[in-house]
């Protein structure tokens, strides 16, 4: 399983994941941090859902609830629809949002741009993000 | 590729302004619940309040992991009179082993779930071939029948 290191908002960009995804410790890491900086979580929406989720390796799970999860990306705020499953997978940055958030990623020069945002390198956790 | 979800932001505020709202097409439901619900549901309402203290600690400016302190969970050494002390490298030389073996195990696990469950199919074996210079198979793969 990859490490996104200690950032609370960290998450992982991967094509092949379906949805956005991500295991409840990491949901509730994030809010706890959204909420020490002051936002109103109690009042984000919630959802019950029934999904079912596979993995490499043949690994299952079933996410129960989904929540629209804020999140500033690039220059651009907004919610985005997460799947929670139980546990601590990292957040998953799935195909379909990245599509709708008009990805283009430059694997060889370890660059992103989303949302028709400038790219440019920065370092996070001995990883390369841009917007 | 590592991103972050709310690159810069250090104001709950500054998330208030909503300009883009991305909505799972699985999503049927019109009941909307609260974070207390969830919380109750995953049975996580102490771990949630312990989690504060935790990314609490991360958002100080000179702190550099999570507060994980190292005495938590440690025994008291007078409970075992015949323990002795082990240099580190030798702790951690340990410590990779054990995790490399419990890697192992729950990968081999996982790997049998699927082969337990009721008419479920033999599963094909699986070659993996590393390829080297011109592709030749490896000895043991062709053993194995790979062509």
């Amino acid at each position: 399983m990859p490490t996104t290191g200690n950032d609370p908002d960290a998450c992982i960009q991967d094509g092949g994941a379906s949805t956005l995804l991500a295991g409840s410790e990491y949901v509730l890491r994030y809010l706890t941090w959204l909420e020490l900086i002051g936002m109103d979580v109690e009042h984000l929406q919630f959802k019950r859902c029934d999904k079912g989720v596979k993995f490499g390796g043949g690994g299952e799970s079933v996410s129960r609830w989904m929540v629209q999860l804020p999140a500033k990306l690039g220059d651009k705020v907004g919610r985005m629809q997460c799947f929670v499953i139980f546990g601590a997978a990292p957040m998953l940055l799935g195909r379909p949002i990245l599509e709708m958030l008009n990805a283009a990623v430059d694997f060889g020069g370890k660059r992103m741009s989303l949302l028709g945002g400038d790219c440019k390198k920065s370092a996070v956790a001995k990883a390369v993000r841009c917007f | 590729m590592l991103l972050k979800l709310a690159d810069g932001v250090t104001q709950g505020s500054q998330l208030a302004e909503v300009q883009f709202d991305l909505i799972s097409e699985d999503d049927d439901h019109d009941q909307v619940e609260t974070l207390s619900s969830v919380l109750k549901d995953l049975r996580a309402e102490n771990g949630y309040a312990q989690m504060t203290d935790v990314v609490g600690e991360f958002m100080q400016p000179d702190a550099t992991k999570l507060n994980m302190s190292d005495t938590a969970f440690q025994a008291n050494d007078d409970d075992f009179p015949e323990a002795v002390p082990v240099p580190e490298r030798a702790v951690m030389k340990l410590e990779d082993i054990c995790n490399q073996q419990s890697a192992e195990v729950r990968n081999q696990v996982s790997g049998m779930v699927p082969m337990a469950r009721d008419g479920a199919r033999a599963k094909a074996p699986l070659f993996w071939e590393v390829y080297v210079g011109e592709g030749r198979l490896s000895t043991e793969a062709a053993k194995l029948g790979a062509g």
